[in-house]
């Protein structure tokens, strides 16, 4: 054996030695409860039970022909992701050209401000905005009288549909702010001097010269924001429990409650696959239209 | 060196993933026989045991510690080592049933459960100590002929009603019917006072107020009713029931101020214990909530009203222990369920110090109002069955979202009929 060869060989082991860990680790905790959930998906079983039995594509076929909870589901989810994607991009994107000027007052604290509601668990935020919707809400109410405050913000179904969103963009427009401000100040000067120059106002920079430059970190956002709020579970079950009645019922919540309330954990898993293939196909083509645009100054 | 290094580091990761998997035994073992190790030397039983149990009902966690307690003054050298989960108490005995991590005993529903449940269940049909729990309640658990389970205490759900608002209000009759329900409502509105508290935003709370009502389904023959609904003779949104059950959802969301869907459980208990509404329905394991809110509140069930014109509060053992058959230590448990039937101790642990109804026979009646007035409603023949868990496993919270989404005003009466009745129909088929 030549030496290069046993470097190389040696590389490959140091290599396989650091990735090793953590591919089993995804493999045990993602890759194989995924399998086991497509097996399932085949199979009528409670999830108790000992025994299951194969009954092939009757799980999906019900999905989509018998169960208007699941497809009602499918429209709130989607109706509720595209809400939130748009509002978190263009609300994130927005404060961010602001506090990326020097001159703003306080930028830190500002900063500091949006972030804090993205280090607090999604849990917490959803105990927290019940407590403010109802009972704080209500106390606000019966000081001042102002109508909005008088509204029942979560027991209205349309009105609860907007405070899954409102809340979802509160809590998610940190993480955001971070990419975008760390993708604005990566916009070379040199370039909008040269547009300054040729007599582009601060409106047109904006959207000719640095909206092209930032699209990384637009595909990026936006592909988070669509992922996270397709597959949507923890801040709906803490805030609205899917009520009014299913008005708020995200797929993942459908998910859950087939399989652990209705008790049919097969049916649940062909459900998570369905997700799990929307979610995927959802992203894919948002990154290769977006992968498509992306320029360099 | 660095090779050795990079080796080195490797290990060290590859340990650390692995560290997880090393079974929770270890763990617990070491601690148990810590803890028995002094107290095995006075008894002549001498094997240290532990028996693992799997508990809800984390209200009662304190007097679960103290029936502990006691059982280790009883037997010395067995230690009970408990899990009490609330929320998620389903889905993690879920995961440890099919891990094979299957606990001594673990608690349940009765009913539909009996049957879910059956892998993993041992038959207590023969044992002594079941012939110490009063007949009325074993039916709960029984299944073809069988005692599937141990029924721990005996649970009752109506409205609830604050006997001092009552009478400010000027009430002087309790009302029975729909319409006499109506009318306190005006009374107390008229008074300025909230007469209910929904609690429609919890699936739960929502469907069980209606279960009384409905309780003159088939005039009583549950068993028949079901059997239509699965053979599909009957639909369940078909039921003259049914209709009633809605009336009384539109009187309660009415009269339950101007967020009837946001009213959770918490604020059920808190606005009825602090006095700014009239009645909730709860059940009786709500007593203890309110009293640590306001210990001094006067209040009393009221029975639910019904369409044949009766009127009943529900009563049931739905709280069961099961005890797993293929349990190592199946003797020491069972050993512990008599314990819990037969000792003074055992026998007046639940209306002593839990403070709820016990099913055993005999037993005395605890000291609390509302458990006080569930027996005198048992002895005056106003007590129905929880009727709706004989039907299929998991329609509980589907049922629930149906009646909901009704109240929410996003399904008519029509569609919510559909809707229930299409429940049955799934879980009917889910479970063949």
């Amino acid at each position: 054996m030549n030496k290069a060869l046993k470097k190389k060989t040696s590389h490959v082991l140091e290599f396989l030695g650091f990735t090793m860990p953590a591919a089993i680790a995804i493999l045990l905790f993602v890759g194989i409860p995924f399998l086991m959930c497509i097996y399932y998906s085949f199979r009528k079983w409670n999830g108790i039970q000992k025994g299951s039995s194969f009954i092939g594509i009757k799980n999906y076929i019900r999905a989509f022909t018998n169960d208007s909870t699941f497809l009602d589901s499918i429209a709130y989810t989607l109706l509720y992701a595209v809400l939130a994607v748009i509002f978190i991009n263009v609300l994130a994107l927005f404060l961010s050209v602001i506090l990326e000027q020097s001159k703003v007052f306080a930028k830190g604290l500002f900063r500091a401000a949006f972030y804090i509601p993205n280090i607090i668990s999604l849990i917490i935020i959803g105990f927290v905005w019940k407590f403010i919707f109802s009972r704080a809400f209500e106390a606000i109410y019966s000081s001042t009288g102002a109508a909005l405050f008088g509204w029942s913000w979560l027991g209205e179904p349309k009105l609860a549909v907007a405070s899954t969103v409102l809340v979802t963009v509160w809590q998610a427009l940190g993480f955001y702010m971070l990419i975008y401000v760390a993708g604005l100040q990566s916009v070379p000067d040199d370039v909008l001097e040269a547009a300054t120059i040729d007599g582009a106002g601060k409106v047109r920079r904006f959207f000719s010269v640095i909206l092209p430059l930032i699209v990384p970190s637009l595909t990026v956002c936006t592909f988070y924001s669509i992922a996270s709020s397709l597959k949507m579970f923890e801040l709906i079950f803490t805030l609205t429990g899917g009520g009014p009645g299913s008005a708020t019922t995200s797929v993942a919540l459908d998910i859950y409650n087939t399989a652990f309330n209705s008790n049919q954990y097969g049916y649940g898993s062909a459900k998570s696959v369905i997700l799990f293939i929307l979610v995927a196909v959802i992203t894919i083509l948002q990154v290769t239209v977006f992968k498509e645009r992306e320029v360099e100054a | 060196m660095r090779k050795f290094l990079a080796l080195a580091l490797c290990a060290a990761l590859f340990t650390g993933t692995m560290a997880g998997c090393a079974g929770s035994n270890t763990g617990s073992s070491a601690a148990s026989t810590d803890n028995t190790a002094s107290a095995s030397a006075s008894s002549e039983n001498t094997q240290p045991v532990t028996l693992k149990f799997m508990l809800n009902s984390p209200e009662l966690t304190d007097q679960y510690k103290a029936m502990a307690a006691e059982y280790k003054k009883a037997k010395p050298n067995v230690t009970i080592d408990m899990t009490i989960i609330q929320n998620d108490y389903q889905t993690v005995l879920k995961s440890k049933l099919n891990s094979g991590d299957v606990p001594d005993l673990f608690m349940s529903s009765a009913y539909n459960d009996n049957r879910v449940y059956s892998d993993y269940e041992y038959d207590l049909t023969n044992e002594d100590f079941m012939k110490n729990i009063d007949p009325a309640f074993l039916k709960a658990v029984t299944l073809d002929g069988k005692v599937t389970g141990y029924p721990l205490l005996v649970q009752s759900h109506s409205f609830i009603y604050n006997k001092k608002l009552f009478k400010d209000a000027g009430i002087t009759t309790l009302p029975t019917t729909l319409d006499q329900y109506k009318e306190v409502c005006e009374k107390l509105t008229a008074k300025g006072i909230q007469p209910f508290s929904s609690g429609f935003a919890e699936w739960w709370v929502m469907p069980q107020m209606t279960y009384p009502s409905m309780s003159d389904a088939y005039d009583g023959d549950y068993n028949k009713l079901f059997e239509d609904v699965k053979s599909g003779k009957l639909k369940f949104g078909d039921l003259p029931q049914v209709d009633f059950a809605l009336d009384l959802i539109d009187l309660v969301k009415k009269y339950s101020g101007s967020k009837p869907m946001e009213s959770t459980a918490d604020m059920q208990v808190s606005d009825f214990a602090n006095g700014k509404v009239a009645m909730i329905h709860q059940g009786s394991w709500e007593e203890d909530s309110i009293r640590k809110v306001n210990s001094d509140i006067d209040m009393g069930y009221l029975e639910a009203p019904r369409k044949d014109g009766k009127s009943v509060i529900a009563v049931d053992s739905n709280l069961t222990m099961r005890v797993a058959k293929d349990s190592k230590n199946l003797q020491e448990v069972l050993a512990f369920l008599n314990w819990l039937t037969t000792s003074d101790y055992g026998k007046s642990w639940i209306p002593s110090v839990v403070k709820q109804i016990s099913p055993q026979k005999n037993a005395q009646t605890p000291d609390t109002q509302l458990a006080k007035e569930t027996s005198q409603a048992v002895t005056e023949g106003k007590a129905c069955q929880w009727w709706i868990f004989s039907g299929p496993d998991g329609i509980e919270q589907p049922f629930g979202t149906a009646f909901q989404n009704y109240a929410a005003g996003t399904a008519d009466r029509q569609k919510t009929k559909d809707a229930l009745t299409k429940l049955f129909v799934d879980a009917y088929n889910a479970e063949s």
